[in-house]
């Protein structure tokens, strides 16, 4: 029998033996995973028993969100208690506890250099933007490369295999809005889900409005497809080496009847004033950037709602907004929150933002209505707040 | 085809009684506490024979949390090998082969099997009944 420290490098060899020949250094690992709702008493075995032989990251590594917010973690029931087990061991073995799924917005992102990460959302954005070389890893191996310093070479992450197989064309007549660019990312996801289908994508004008609009049409797309990378013409970085070694094997074209029809059947349009009191609207997903929540804070102004909004960010984003029933949580998302129990209590009806939460919600709360909004105090702001992200030349 | 992909210890032959699935979702169809799957059998010192884990990255902290209290198979033997198996496998010192389809299909649910490895070449072994 041998002890952990032992297996963790004999990983290497049952990794090998699997197919993965080379091994490569990384820059960072992401640990998605952590929170107590997801890992349970289980991941909080495997954590007590890494620390307890000493065992400590080699790289720079951030994690993502956990169950709930930090204050909540001085609770003293059980979730309480186990999460803060979580993020004291974590802390203990070397990990930054940022508790984010956007750690890349307070990152510098190398191109071609590798991370091993296991945020879907997050590894789609810097692959995809930055050129990162990353993989959508479990958590646990993540944990592992954190610890090892360096992660197997998947099939994604040699340069011949990140060549485009799909050409797809965009015939948009505007800038899409965050909600129209989750829907395409939907689309183009369950159209092709398998790992090595990576799109690229031509749009007919200027894509998306705001960085807000690309990570929500990444989140989606990550969420229907295993492909982890998404090349975008005019924005991701090196998109002309990658259009000139396209190897074209099918083409799809999407134009904005096909994303308006999508957006008809699952979007409520409305103003936040007209939402009653027993209604939830939920935003961030993947995080907010900083100058999002400001922008939308300051768009809600005094707005007089009956509604409850939450706003989900990470903590060096935090504000404190002066309005009553808006939220700016940070630490946490949603779906792996503890506060998504006491929803009832609340309100009879989630409104998100976001397709990725959408698909989520839909299999976890069974007996509550979810519904996509396009708010317009959220999407003017979100699609005004910086102007929109136009193409570099193509 | 069988190959070793992990083994904790130095032994040859392993062997226990069968049990199989098509896919396992590690998270869910698993209890680590009594070491049954959600349909009741239970796969404490057996061979677990699937094809293919899926769903949620925390299956593999099932496998180990199995491990742990005393509840892992003899072996898992899977056909397409996934990032959840190994990882859990390894972590928790559960001996992980992979074979072909051919020999999932011939396993039956139940009966007595054993795996062989190559005195040899180690990262080579065969499935054969209990004789």
């Amino acid at each position: 029998m041998c002890d952990l420290k032992e297996r963790i490098k004999k990983l290497k060899d049952a990794l090998r033996r699997a197919g993965y020949e080379d091994f490569v250094k990384i820059e960072t690992a992401h640990i998605s995973g952590i929170s107590y709702i997801n890992v349970g008493d289980a991941g909080i075995e495997l954590l007590r028993d890494l620390h307890r032989e000493g065992l400590r990251t080699r790289t720079f590594t951030t994690c993502n969100p956990a169950c709930m917010c930090i204050e909540d973690l001085e609770r003293d029931d059980i979730e309480a208690r186990k999460q803060r087990e979580i993020v004291h061991i974590l802390k203990k073995i070397g990990v930054s506890t940022w508790l984010t799924c956007i750690p890349y917005e307070h990152l510098k992102i190398r191109q071609q250099r590798y991370y091993a990460w296991s945020e879907s959302s997050a590894v789609a954005f810097i692959s995809s933007i930055y050129d990162a070389y990353t993989d959508k890893l479990p958590g646990p191996l993540s944990l592992i490369s954190a610890l090892t310093g360096e992660m197997p070479k998947t099939e994604i992450l040699e340069e011949e295999n990140r060549y485009p197989r799909v050409l797809v064309e965009v015939i948009n007549d505007r800038c899409l809005n965050t909600v129209e660019a989750g829907v395409l990312g939907m689309i183009i996801g369950s159209q092709y889900r398998r790992k090595m289908d990576i799109p690229y994508v031509r749009f007919r004008r200027a894509p998306f409005r705001t960085i807000e609009a690309v990570k929500s049409f990444l989140a989606s797309f990550a969420t229907y497809s295993n492909c982890p990378l998404v090349i975008i013409e005019g924005l991701s970085t090196n998109y002309e080496k990658y259009r000139s070694r396209m190897v074209r094997e099918c083409k799809l074209s999407i134009d904005m009847r096909d994303i308006d029809r999508e957006v008809r059947e699952l979007a409520t349009r409305c103003s936040l004033r007209e939402l009653g009191k027993r209604t939830l609207v939920v935003t961030g997903c993947p995080h907010l950037s900083a100058h999002a929540v400001r922008a939308l804070l300051s768009a809600l102004g005094n707005t007089r709602l009956e509604s409850n909004v939450w706003i989900f960010t990470s903590r060096f984003n935090k504000v404190v907004p002066a309005l009553s029933g808006v939220r700016v949580i940070c630490d946490t998302c949603l779906f792996v929150s503890s506060y998504i129990r006491s929803i009832r209590d609340l309100s009879d009806k989630i409104y998100t933002t976001s397709i990725k939460q959408y698909y989520y919600l839909t299999k976890r709360v069974k007996d509550l209505e979810v519904r996509i909004l396009i708010a317009k105090e959220i999407e003017e702001t979100l699609n005004n707040m910086s102007g929109a992200l136009f193409l570099r030349d193509v | 085809m069988c190959r070793v992909i992990y083994m904790d210890d130095s032994r040859y032959r392993i062997c226990g009684r069968a049990v199989k699935l098509s896919y396992i979702t590690l998270l869910g169809d698993l209890d680590p506490e009594t070491g049954t799957l959600s349909d009741g059998r239970s796969i404490r010192d057996r061979v677990l024979v699937y094809i293919q884990a899926v769903g949620s990255t925390v299956g593999s902290y099932v496998l180990y949390a199995l491990a742990k209290r005393g509840n892992k198979p003899r072996a898992v033997l899977c056909v397409e090998l996934d990032h959840l198996t190994l990882v859990g496998c390894v972590l928790g010192g559960i001996d992980l082969f992979q074979i072909g389809k051919e020999e999932y299909d011939r396993v039956v649910e139940g009966s007595e099997i054993c795996v062989e490895v190559d005195k040899i070449n180690r990262e080579e072994c065969h499935i054969a009944g209990d004789e």
